[in-house]
């Protein structure tokens, strides 16, 4: 067995093995797309905690704080930051549910998976919109 | 209890706050500051906002101690990231306490 040099990152030497990691060449299928978004919304969400906290505290402060952060969620920049927060929380509550829903009745096969996948995917993209539309 | 149930029962909990979130929010419409301070008046909907937020903490340090396991590698740094996030999310449940009842 040929051994590489030691990675910093893993305790473990390095085997050197024929890899595809040609991203072009690899395409994910629905299924796999809808369930590492979730991990990554999900990851999101969770450095928006501090975010989410400081606006409740900020809006409960006072009446000149309470102007102060409405006022900042008036900014063009900060309403294209709350619609991607907004996708963060829409695909990490649908695909949940579909997570559930999974768990309590199987996944039913690829093809329901499939349905699944793209009535999230779909959900998503609708509550975003309406949620964007009613921002601006 | 299996910790991935509970996570998934601490999801449910959020679900079912933020769907009562929802319907206060469209029930009351808070505009303007005194109508946002009534809303977060009554004791009741401070108890659920901190159960909601505990669910949170719970569910949040689960699924980050899963993508912790499958993407760093090295046990001791694991360890000292895992602990750390642990830490936050202990700070983030203290300051919601605290901006609940201040």
């Amino acid at each position: 067995m040929k051994v590489g040099r030691r990675r910093f990152w893993y305790n473990k030497p390095m085997i050197r093995r024929p890899k595809n990691l040609n991203l072009l060449t690899i395409r994910f299928p629905l299924n796999a797309v809808v369930s590492i978004q979730h991990r990554i919304s999900g990851m999101f969400l969770f450095l928006l905690l501090p975010c989410m906290l400081w606006g409740l505290q900020a809006s409960l402060a006072g009446e000149v704080q309470f102007q102060t952060t409405l006022g900042v969620t008036r900014h063009w920049s900060f309403k294209l930051f709350l619609v991607w927060a907004a996708w963060g929380f829409f695909h990490h509550f649908y695909a949940g549910v579909r997570h559930l829903v999974q768990d309590v009745r199987g996944t039913g096969g690829l093809h329901t998976a499939r349905i699944s996948s793209r009535l999230v995917l779909a959900l998503v993209a609708v509550s975003v919109a309406v949620f964007a539309w009613s921002l601006w | 209890m299996r910790w991935w149930l509970v996570q998934r029962i601490s999801a449910a909990v959020m679900a079912g706050y933020i769907l009562l979130l929802l319907a206060r929010l469209a029930i009351l419409q808070p505009k303007g500051y005194a109508a946002w301070q009534v809303f977060w008046q009554p004791v009741w909907w401070r108890m659920l906002t901190l159960v909601c937020f505990l669910g949170l903490v719970v569910h949040a340090w689960l699924g980050i101690r899963d993508v912790f396991r499958d993407y760093v590698f090295n046990p001791a740094w694991r360890e000292w990231i895992q602990t750390a996030a642990e830490l936050l999310l202990l700070f983030y449940l203290c300051w919601a306490c605290y901006i609940l009842w201040p």
